[in-house]
């Protein structure tokens, strides 16, 4: 099975086309949402990503694997994002783009990241009310 | 009209600094190093030099191509694998793996050079992306939903075997 290299949740990212490297940028680790009564409030963020890199072990080449993202978000029951895939090379990168964030209570979000069904890795997200502690 | 820097490639100094290299892996070494390459490099990655006008470079050389005879610009076809080696794009792709894939005794070189660009390429990272749009994104609610990708292209870009052009 491919070992994980790293996984982020982070609000873009580029490849450079001539070099293929990757440049990931604004890490997301807290947001602050206005208060819950605010109907018009606007999302901290408007997207994000979902970065992971894996590097091959013998034996990966020509096998099929599932990549799974699995957001936790207060209150909600957790959803799924799947992505399959197969170690080519030895290095694959993965990512899944979110567009749109919605609405959000302060809590813990959490990014759990999968790999055939077993957990890899978590990346949390703390979520602040802007009205908190005032 | 070739861009400067396409045509010091054609030129007989260009070659004769490679002709004496031992062997493929060394020539890939020395063109890597080489300062036409690195200027080539620069100027694709500044779009002054573009994947269409490269397309139309290697068709202009490869009239000098002739049966039997050793290929003259076998170190201008090899810089273009060496230049396009980390390139990403489907262009790029195509022409290392095509230049590998030849068994033509008129351009040795070009081709085994090639042939280290294509393993030094297996090396690179693969890259995938899978999108997803949340529905009702603009209210906050809904879910998010596998989104479909669309493409943008220019005219002029060839995309698989297909060129794009005005209408």
């Amino acid at each position: 099975m491919p070992n994980l290299e790293y996984f982020l949740i982070c609000e873009s990212i580029s490849t450079d086309q001539e070099t293929n490297r990757v440049s990931l940028f604004n890490v997301i680790e807290d947001l602050q949402v206005g208060p819950p009564e605010d109907a018009a409030q606007q999302p901290p963020v408007v997207q994000f990503v979902a970065v992971s890199c894996w590097n091959r072990e013998s034996g990966d080449e020509d096998k099929d694997f599932q990549a799974t993202l699995r957001i936790h978000t207060p209150g909600e029951a957790p959803k799924e994002f799947s992505m399959n895939f197969q170690m080519e090379r030895p290095r694959q990168r993965l990512s899944l783009r979110f567009h749109g964030v919605p609405k959000l209570s302060p809590g813990e979000m959490r990014f759990e990241l999968c790999l055939n069904g077993q957990h890899v890795a978590w990346h949390t997200v703390n979520v602040f009310s802007s009205g908190a502690g005032e | 009209m070739t861009h400067p820097v396409l045509d010091t490639l054609v030129s007989d100094e260009f070659a004769l600094r490679f002709a004496f290299v031992s062997n493929p892996r060394a020539v890939h070494r020395a063109l890597q190093r080489s300062e036409e390459v690195g200027r080539l490099r620069s100027a694709i990655s500044q779009g002054e030099v573009t994947e269409c006008s490269i397309r139309t470079f290697i068709a202009e050389l490869l009239r000098a191509l002739e049966y039997g005879t050793r290929f003259p610009n076998e170190y201008a076809l090899a810089a273009l694998a060496v230049a396009l080696e980390t390139r990403l794009t489907p262009f790029a792709e195509e022409f290392v793996t095509d230049l590998a894939r030849l068994d033509l005794a008129e351009t040795p070189i070009a081709i085994r050079v090639a042939r280290e660009t294509v393993r030094r390429r297996l090396r690179l990272p693969i890259n995938k992306t899978k999108q997803f749009t949340l529905s009702n994104g603009d209210r906050g609610a809904g879910d998010w939903r596998e989104a479909r990708v669309v493409r943008r292209v220019a005219v002029g870009q060839v995309v698989g075997d297909f060129l794009v052009e005005a209408s």
